[in-house]
């Protein structure tokens, strides 16, 4: 019997390096089935660290994510680039997958109609504290936004747009639509493009009414 | 509906940092870690431009970077 140690126990000492961790989950047996029980025990310990103390994370709900998380790794290997530290693109998608069903969670009694309301945008009143022309340019660009969310952007557009600024996250958009984070974003992306275009086309400048309400006091005005 | 003040000024705000070329959730997401790993000298470059910009518009984004900063024990720069 020699006294040499095996590649599993030098890679167990010294810690797996990028190039360890895709070749062991990418193989067969006993050495992929020890990187994932390394990989799954430290993205557990990572997002415990991230959620101490908060009551809606659980143990079980950090589990379920890994366990998840584990999965889209091994079928994600090939896309691994090696640009970054393996745990640290690992703990990209553990963190995203807890966040993902908190999110769920969070939102699951929210309908889509419930979360923007029944009858289109109406803004509130302009803040009477300010002087009367803020107040004026204000209500002004009100009314103009109003105008185009209704009738400048598509029904779709228009769910999307509202919903975001309700809080609702994109991905808990798209379930309700039944299609992906990616699409919804394009939608949002175009429905604020086509909006910042439409002032603009009417002689608005987005830096300049977003003034209006971030630096009331001292910002500029048409 | 009625938008708060909050609201229109997120919405107007989200206006102002509206760009023809933007990165989706998923595109931040794949280049995230590099990000993250980047020094703040190499943040604030060219390279991260649109990752940086992604982050400007999206709250759903800016909470997940937050917890991995926490998960990863990094500095929040
Ligand atoms: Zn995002």
């Amino acid at each position: 019997m020699g006294t040499g140690i095996c590649v599993e126990q030098v890679t167990y000492l010294r810690g797996r390096d990028n190039h360890d961790w895709v070749r062991d989950l990418g193989g067969n047996g006993s050495e992929r089935e020890a990187a994932l029980s390394d990989l799954r025990t430290q993205l557990l310990d990572r997002l415990r660290r991230a959620w101490a103390g908060n009551p809606c994370a659980d143990d079980a709900l950090l589990e379920d994510a890994v366990q998840n998380s584990l999965i889209q790794i091994l079928s994600k290997l090939g896309s691994y680039l090696g640009r970054a530290r393996f745990m640290t693109w690992a703990t990209t998608i553990a963190v995203h997958a807890v966040v993902t069903e908190m999110r769920r969670r969070r939102w699951s009694d929210v309908t889509l109609e419930s979360a923007i309301g029944p009858n289109g945008s109406q803004y509130a009143p302009t803040d009477l504290s300010l002087s009367p022309a803020v107040q004026s340019a204000r209500g002004e660009v009100l009314g103009l936004l109003n105008s185009l969310i209704r009738d400048e952007l598509t029904e779709r557009q228009r769910i999307v747009l509202l919903a975001e600024l309700q809080g609702m996250p994109l991905e808990e958009i798209a379930r309700r639509l039944g299609t992906n984070r990616n699409a919804i974003y394009k939608l949002a992306h175009d429905a604020r493009r086509s909006l910042k275009a439409k002032l603009k086309a009417k002689g608005y400048v987005a830096d300049e009414i977003a003034d209006l309400w971030t630096n009331p006091q001292g910002g500029r005005t048409q | 509906m009625t938008l708060s003040h909050e609201q229109v000024r997120t919405l107007l705000v989200s206006l102002r940092f509206t760009r023809d070329r933007e990165l989706t959730c998923d595109e931040w997401l794949e280049d995230l870690s590099t990000y993250l790993e980047a020094t703040p000298t190499e943040k604030l470059g060219e390279t991260f431009q649109l990752v940086r910009e992604h982050l400007d518009l999206c709250s759903d984004c800016r909470e997940e970077i937050a917890m991995m900063v926490m998960a990863l024990c990094l500095s929040s720069e």
